[in-house]
């Protein structure tokens, strides 16, 4: 059921994104010659190509700008219109269980922001490539180094994959905390917006107080610090490491908590408009 | 005898806030009939039939539909029309055909396609450039393209013209399948009586009445309609013969439908009668 519901998840996504993305790359790609190529012309037609030259970087600004806007919009309306709202009395009367709806809008969200990340990146090679070869070094320049890393020390390959890891969980852990804080909006039945977004900014005020006593107790003990700094001297990978597997366990722990609440929530006190 | 009950509800208490929504609802439905439940505005009505598909859950209490708690296994059973436009508009009406079928197994796309071709309309258009009647009789069309075991439909003659009412009680009719139950909760009743073979009368909660709707005939002379406006007045006394031209139409005989009337209800009817 999962796999239906990720195919609808997937149609809707497509039919918002793939015009803007489309568009973000092909200004990128315009932009980018258009700051490179010496077109021989007449010089009124150059005076006016040089007037007009300002509107594919503005488009291009703008563009960005909507990418991400609209990607923010989705993981918010995915859900709130999607679930919460009137299509949620279509989505949870069908047969399927509640976790495959909560799983497969966090799945499509991630999908989202995974794809809106490479079309940023591919747009901002689109825009420096053509400029010449510099930019293609610097990438085999980087790989090469990535390489002669992994030569030196294996190991690198596990940092590499913690640190993947500790970005996608952390992506999910940020979209199911934007889930829980809208579950627990819809509780109200007159202010369901205005209690999401206290719940939100509620819950990360709970955290960062709990951040900051527990960094305080650890600065309760100055001895931690020393040793933490001796072992990154000594052993720069397994200090890092150490650091990554601490990232990691306390995302996975936000993401779980958030998950469950929203489950919950979802199960045993819906309260659809 | 239990296997013929497709919905059970026992002492089923639902609270919003202060507001106690439905209180320690007794209810048996038998499989087979067509059932109005009948009760003013924010009497529990919707309350109860959220309760049924899962959209709520209840706070005390219990509620077997075939035996089975709501989950999954029950909503695949449960065919629900709600009292509002549940798609997301970008979908045109073949999408939506092609939704149903992918997740409910008993969705007969063919029925559905043929009904929609009858109402004469186009399947390629999108849901947003139909008028809300028509997206109206789309949902009732899906709805009832089910083979389910209950029907559950919430107010579903509301808020549309008189022959709109008439294509929705006719599809309910000709479409749902002799062995399954129909729910519909109205306060339209002179519209839909002639439809029905048993009511349920729901008052602050509580189900006060459940009878079949040839027995209220005979036992009290009167129909639904006139029943429901005495119980519920809120006039102090209603003179006998208040009775509207709608309520002179005569219902259709339905052979062997008579319902074994439970004790404890005709006792609540008899309790209300007295008063």
């Amino acid at each position: 059921m999962i796999g239906k519901l990720l195919k609808y998840e997937m149609r809707s996504l497509s039919r918002r994104f793939l015009p803007v993305w489309a568009a973000l790359l092909a200004t990128s790609l315009i932009t980018g010659f258009l700051f490179t190529i010496e077109v021989p012309l007449p010089p009124v037609l150059k005076q006016i190509f040089s007037m007009l030259s300002f509107i594919p970087p503005m488009l291009l600004v703008a563009l960005f700008v909507a990418v991400f806007v609209l990607s923010v919009l989705y993981v918010i309306q995915g859900f709130w219109k999607g679930l919460l709202g009137e299509e949620g009395y279509l989505m949870f009367t069908l047969p399927v269980s509640p976790h495959h709806l909560l799983i497969s809008k966090g799945l499509t969200t991630l999908i989202l922001l995974f794809l809106s990340t490479i079309v940023g990146i591919l747009s901002i090679l689109c825009l420096t490539l053509p400029s010449g070869e510099i930019t293609f070094r610097a990438i085999f320049r980087f790989f090469r180094e990535l390489g002669e890393m992994i030569a030196w020390d294996p190991k690198v390959v596990l940092l590499i994959v913690e640190v993947i890891l500790l970005i996608v969980l952390g992506w999910l852990a940020n979209i199911y905390y934007v889930y829980f804080a809208m579950a627990i909006g819809q509780l109200s039945n007159k202010h369901r917006g205005l209690m999401a977004v206290g719940a939100y900014f509620g819950i990360n005020i709970v955290l960062s107080t709990l951040m900051s006593i527990v960094l305080g107790l650890l600065s309760a003990f100055p001895d931690t610090l020393y040793i933490f700094s001796d072992y990154l001297v000594q052993n720069v990978l397994g200090a890092s490491n150490a650091l990554l597997s601490g990232l990691i366990a306390y995302e996975a722990l936000l993401l779980i908590a958030f998950y469950v609440g929203t489950a919950v929530i979802l199960k045993r006190r819906l309260n659809l408009e | 005898m239990k296997d013929e009950i497709i919905l059970a509800c026992k002492d089923l208490t639902k609270r919003f806030g202060a507001i106690c929504a439905l209180d320690n609802m007794e209810l048996q439905l038998k499989k087979g009939r067509i059932v109005g439940l009948l009760g003013p505005n924010g009497s529990g009505k919707t309350t109860l039939i959220k309760l049924i598909n899962g959209l709520l859950y209840p706070d005390e209490g219990h509620i077997w539909i075939d035996g089975v708690e709501p989950g999954v296994f029950t909503k695949s059973i449960v065919s629900y029309l709600p009292d509002k436009m549940y798609f997301a508009d970008w979908m045109k009406v073949k999408d939506l055909l092609e939704f149903f079928e992918d997740f409910y197994l008993d969705f007969d796309k063919n029925r559905a396609m043929e009904m929609i071709r009858a109402l004469s309309i186009d399947p390629e258009l999108k849901m947003k450039s139909l008028s809300k009647g028509t997206k109206e009789k789309v949902q009732l069309v899906l709805v009832m393209s089910r083979k389910a075991k209950l029907y559950l439909l919430d107010e579903p003659i509301a808020g549309v013209d008189p022959a709109a009412r008439d294509f929705i009680l006719h599809t309910v009719l000709t479409n749902y399948d002799p062995g399954s139950t129909v729910l519909i909760s109205t306060h339209l009743i002179s519209d839909v009586e002639r439809i029905l073979d048993e009511v349920v009368f729901i008052k602050q909660g509580k189900n006060i009445l459940h009878d079949s709707v040839d027995r209220i005939r005979e036992t009290t002379n009167k129909s639904v309609d006139v029943l429901f406006r005495e119980m519920f007045s809120m006039i102090p006394k209603v003179q006998d013969g208040f009775v509207r031209p709608g309520d002179l139409r005569s219902a259709p005989e339905q052979e062997g439908s008579r319902p074994h009337l439970e004790n404890e209800t005709q006792n609540t009817y008899r309790e209300e009668e007295n008063q």
